[in-house]
């Protein structure tokens, strides 16, 4: 895989993502579609903390979300002559698994050894370092489903450090056809400014972040952190679908993580401050982000913010790490706009 | 990690059925958690429900419990049949 010779990262990034003044990260084929850089730690731990709610259905739910937005994303990437070459040609559906298998290691996804391939019917293998392995089969099934133009069905096996996955043809209805669908209200303006690599143009904020590609992982050098890039859609989907299901136990648990997750970022010392979080929500595509205030109370203006109540734990845990206390937030919503005022609950 | 617990709501005869019915096909937790929140989302409680309530709250019951797998419209219709009976 290739990468820019002046900041390392691999061309397929800039490829296929725009790190956007907005505080977003579309993709070029889709203005609409927004990526960003998640945290591993932070995607299982919100797993995890659903899982005791509601069972293991919510790795389905996972899945689900996954499988819409990558279905959309793999249509985007083959347009035109391209896809027809893909989709009827005898050579060309295992070859376009192969190649868009691959740019998951790119982005994150681990390292994927496929191993079954029968043209409109199953593919499978083996995903080692999965960095979550409900989305890498939903990962999967959308890019089946955008080549087979089929409804499929994800199974794996998880087997410690890596997962065997098989994607077949779903017969009978897709009760979720329509299910796991997020759309963003609106999309606001920013001002993020990043310093472009001289040779590939991507920001060279980047560089923070380290690919192996043999592994299929990225890391955050400043946190010392397994990340991925991810479409943030089919995250909200999971999140929008369940919380209309079953209301303030799902804001609870990402509040909590995140909240956790701020605070930890304070102790490791990557925030020092609340320009830290302003940049990095930005460059990881979450949004983008002023603050003002004082150590007492503190504003947040966010504009296309990933999720309110990601956004709002973080912000909380980032403010009990530098002021010392628990914080207590105000929050204001519009569509694309988010402001969180927080206050110590001393003061 | 420690288990869930479930919350504590308080249920009139109707909300009491409907958590019956659902509990042994979602688990408490979860099926606490559906009632109030699609309880909410009509505006009344899962002690407030009424005979006139039964129809939307099946509708919405049956739309959620298919992300989590399961067949709504068959809990639907049980929910369905509640109406009436518990007068």
């Amino acid at each position: 895989m290739k990468r820019c010779k002046e900041c390392g990262i691999p061309d397929i990034i800039g490829r296929d993502q725009v790190w956007s003044s907005d505080g977003t990260i579309p993709i070029p084929g889709d203005p609409t579609f927004r990526m960003g850089i998640i945290e591993v730690p932070v995607i299982r731990a919100i797993a995890a903390k659903l899982e005791a709610i509601v069972g293991p259905a919510i790795h389905t739910m996972f899945m689900e979300g996954k499988r819409k937005n990558a279905r959309h994303y793999i249509d985007t990437l083959l347009k035109g002559p391209l896809g027809f070459l893909v989709r009827h040609s005898n050579s060309g559906g295992k070859k376009a698994y192969q190649t868009l298998l691959q740019t998951s290691t790119a982005l994150g996804y681990g390292h994927v050894i496929l191993e079954v391939y029968e043209r409109k019917t199953r593919v499978g293998g083996t995903i080692h370092n999965p960095y979550y392995t409900p989305l890498f089969v939903g990962d999967v099934r959308g890019v089946f489903e955008s080549i087979e133009r089929l409804p499929s069905k994800g199974s794996w096996e998880d087997k410690g450090e890596s997962a065997k996955i098989l994607v077949e043809r779903m017969d009978g209805e897709d009760k979720l056809a329509k299910r796991f669908v997020f759309e963003e209200k609106a999309r606001l303006p920013g001002n993020m400014k990043y310093s472009p690599c001289k040779t590939c143009g991507l920001p060279k904020e980047l560089m923070r972040f380290k690919w192996n590609i043999e592994k299929g992982t990225i890391t955050d050098t400043k946190a010392n952190e397994r990340v991925f890039i991810a479409g943030l859609n089919d995250i909200n989907a999971v999140f929008m679908e369940l919380e209309e299901a079953i209301g303030d136990p799902v804001p609870s648990a990402i509040i909590e993580v995140n909240h956790d997750y701020g605070l930890e970022l304070v102790r490791k010392g990557v925030v020092t401050g609340y320009g830290d979080l302003v940049r990095g929500a930005g460059l990881k595509g979450l949004g983008f982000t002023s603050f003002s205030g004082n150590r007492e109370r503190v504003k947040l203006t966010f504009n296309n913010p990933f999720n309110k109540h990601y956004i709002l734990g973080r912000s909380l845990g980032v403010f009990e790490g530098l002021e010392g206390t628990k914080g207590e937030a105000t929050v204001k919503e519009q569509p694309g706009a988010l402001e969180i005022t927080i206050t110590g609950r001393g003061g | 990690m420690s288990e869930a617990q479930p919350p504590k709501i308080e249920t009139n005869k109707l909300g009491q059925e409907i958590l019956d019915l659902l509990t042994p096909i979602v688990g408490a937790i979860v099926a606490l958690a559906m009632l109030d929140k699609q309880c909410t989302g009509i505006g009344v409680t899962p002690s407030t429900i009424r005979d006139d309530h039964i129809e939307v709250l099946a509708q919405r019951i049956e739309y959620v419990l298919v992300i989590f797998g399961h067949d709504g419209k068959a809990v639907g219709t049980r929910i369905r049949a509640l109406k009436g009976r518990t007068l």
